[in-house]
């Protein structure tokens, strides 16, 4: 489709989705490799050090009972990175689903799907997860991601309601109902593969949304619970000392705003390519 | 195209009473989907909740007819959909149900209310005004290096969450307070708590209170919002009308105040409308960072208690601000695009 001449630009070539990616995949090599490295473990404690300061033993400092901080923020960025992770492609499975269905088949199916969108659109979803979190407080942490990933699908599923509209009534998918192809394979196999690239632009940067729900509910004691720690948990038992040590608040704060951080550019820039294409 | 509808008439009566049953109806359809989503998270309050657990568990044990007692005030023995109803039906007349520990919640409701009030509104407007101003800026100097700057600036401060900025700017404003040995801008609450101070000096004293969370409020909205006004306006300055008006002789400025402007704020309403919900979080979050007890501080302390109907309280009352907001943008729209009103 490129006219002669003018080279496409590659996905690799724009400087968002380098530095992005650059930066995920430190951080991710960070959390799963770092710690075999640290001659400490998160749950160590070592009561002669009890809230130092940065130091060369302690890069990041230590925390209320004397656990390294860098240690801490590498567990914590462990747990955030598979939730966010998990949440995000279990996101956009369900808005893809919900979406092709709701745009492909129009009508009550379409309108009954959009009035769901509307409803858990009115008020913030972190509010309504708080609502039954405290009852699945004992639940593992996959329960969590369920959460996450069922009150934060509905943006994505608007847009990938409004691109099968518009494909429903291209050529090929036109063919394909002509040749008597069920309504379930003209999504399967016609309008997925198309909007594939859409897909893997939303699921990054649905990573980066998940990361930051997940960081608001562990924050208010909402998400992950004790003894796992996830950044939010991190920077939630932070803030309380934030005025005093603030190394303890500001150490998982900057791993967490670099991992959003990593997650959005990566997507813009994905979403950059997709666009000029 | 532009000139030819602006001058289509609104005059007519019929057209006006048109453009009210339109109006109307998108009201009655905000308004469904508000009571829908209170029911849900009624719903999900009810069936989770466990608001006797409280009770249950003090020494000495609490006697279980009090605890019978208690659940039929509650309406625990109906099920949830008719408690919904019994609930909903006494709001019109000011009646919201009775807290967990036996309070009417109409006593604290008004207070929570107006705090949120006074804490959310006035990030959020100065949050929209300035976000459409940076971006309608940014676009101007779009690949300059101003613009550079803010888009970067913008996507870093969507990184940070609003529990974490509210901190932060503590820490940053914290040597300021003690340099001047007072605090100049208050960390906690709405007011000084005990002061009697009266006029002038008690709205100082207020406005002192309301700088740092306005900012914590107002920042993350700047900058979701200039992202996308930012786009909108270099859409419209790329478009064919606005050629058209530069061909005609109008300077670049003029075309772009007179033709554009208005262009680029119409997707706006739209995004106003719809993500004033999400920003609501946001809200939550820096009541709880900065000791407002508002409508969302309420909240989170009801679920942690276990208070359905304060949470159902709290919860109609953050719907009907979005109802309210919507409706406003739908009128912003009206405003801006005639297309809409022929």
């Amino acid at each position: 489709m490129t006219a002669a001449g003018t080279p496409r630009r590659r996905p690799g070539r724009r400087p968002g989705v380098v530095l992005g990616s650059c930066l995920l995949v430190a951080l991710a090599l960070a959390a799963f490799a770092g710690p075999l490295f640290l001659p400490y473990t998160h749950t160590q404690q070592d009561l002669a050090t009890v809230l130092s300061a940065p130091s060369p033993a302690h890069p990041l400092g230590t925390a209320r009972l004397g656990e390294d901080v860098l240690a801490l923020c590498l567990r914590g960025l462990q747990k955030s990175l598979v939730i966010g992770l998990l949440a995000a492609v279990l996101t956009t499975v369900v808005s893809a689903v919900v979406g092709t269905v709701a745009g492909y088949l129009g009508g009550m199916v379409d309108r009954v799907l959009m009035a769901v969108v509307d409803v858990l659109l009115v008020l913030p979803p972190i509010l309504v997860v708080a609502v039954v979190s405290p009852a699945l407080r004992d639940q593992s942490w996959l329960v969590l991601v369920l959460l996450i990933a069922g009150f934060q699908w509905m943006l994505t599923a608007r847009v990938v309601r409004a691109r099968a509209r518009s494909l429903r009534s291209s050529g090929y998918v036109v063919a394909a109902e002509n040749m008597g192809a069920s309504s379930a394979r003209v999504v399967t196999r016609h309008l997925l593969p198309q909007m594939a690239p859409l897909l893997v632009v939303d699921c990054t940067l649905n990573v980066a949304s998940a990361v930051l729900a997940e960081a608001g509910l562990s924050y208010f004691g909402f998400g992950v619970q004790a003894p796992d720690v996830s950044l939010g948990t991190l920077v939630s038992a932070g803030t309380g000392s934030a005025l005093t040590f603030p190394w303890v608040f500001l150490a998982p704060v900057g791993f967490l705003a670099a991992t959003v951080l990593a997650a959005a550019v990566l997507g813009e820039g994905l979403r950059d390519d997709e666009g000029a294409r | 195209m532009l000139d030819g509808e602006r001058h289509v008439a609104l005059s007519a009566p019929a057209g006006r009473a048109r453009l009210a049953a339109g109006l109307a109806g998108r009201v009655a359809g905000r308004v469904a989907l508000c009571l829908a989503a209170v029911l849900l998270t009624y719903t999900l309050a009810a069936l989770s909740f466990d608001p006797l657990a409280e009770l249950r568990s003090t020494q000495p044990p609490t006697p279980q007819a009090v605890l019978d007692a208690r659940a039929a005030e509650l309406g625990l023995d109906l099920p949830v959909l008719p408690r919904f109803l019994r609930w909903l039906s006494g709001v019109p007349a000011g009646d919201f149900g009775v807290t967990v520990d036996g309070h009417a919640v109409a006593d604290e409701v008004w207070e929570r209310a107006g705090t949120s009030l006074r804490l959310f509104l006035p990030g959020s407007v100065l949050a929209v005004l300035l976000g459409v101003a940076v971006g309608i800026w940014g676009a101007l100097r779009a690949g300059r290096w101003a613009d550079k700057i803010s888009m970067a600036a913008a996507l870093v401060l969507l990184a940070v969450p609003v529990f974490v900025l509210g901190t932060l700017l503590k820490i940053l404003w914290l040597p300021v307070n003690e340099a001047a040995g007072t605090d100049l801008l208050p960390f906690s609450g709405e007011k000084t708590p005990g002061s009697d101070l009266a006029g002038w000096a008690a709205a100082g004293d207020r406005l002192r209170h309301l700088v740092l969370p306005t900012v914590a409020i107002a920042l993350p909205q700047i900058a979701f919002y200039s992202r996308y006004q930012r786009a909108a306006m270099l859409e419209v300055l790329h478009s064919e009308f606005l050629r058209a008006a530069r061909a005609r002789g109008l300077t670049r400025a003029r075309a772009v105040r007179r033709h554009g402007l208005r262009m680029a704020l119409i997707p706006m309403t739209a995004l106003v409308a719809f993500s004033f919900g999400l920003h609501l979080a946001g809200g939550v979050f820096t009541e709880r960072i900065f000791g407002w007890h508002g409508l969302g501080d309420w909240m989170m302390s009801a679920i942690e208690h276990q208070d359905a109907m304060v949470v159902a309280t709290s919860t109609l009352l953050m719907a009907v601000l979005v109802v309210v907001v919507g409706w406003l943008a739908d009128l912003a729209l009206v405003l801006l695009d005639p297309r809409t009103r022929s």
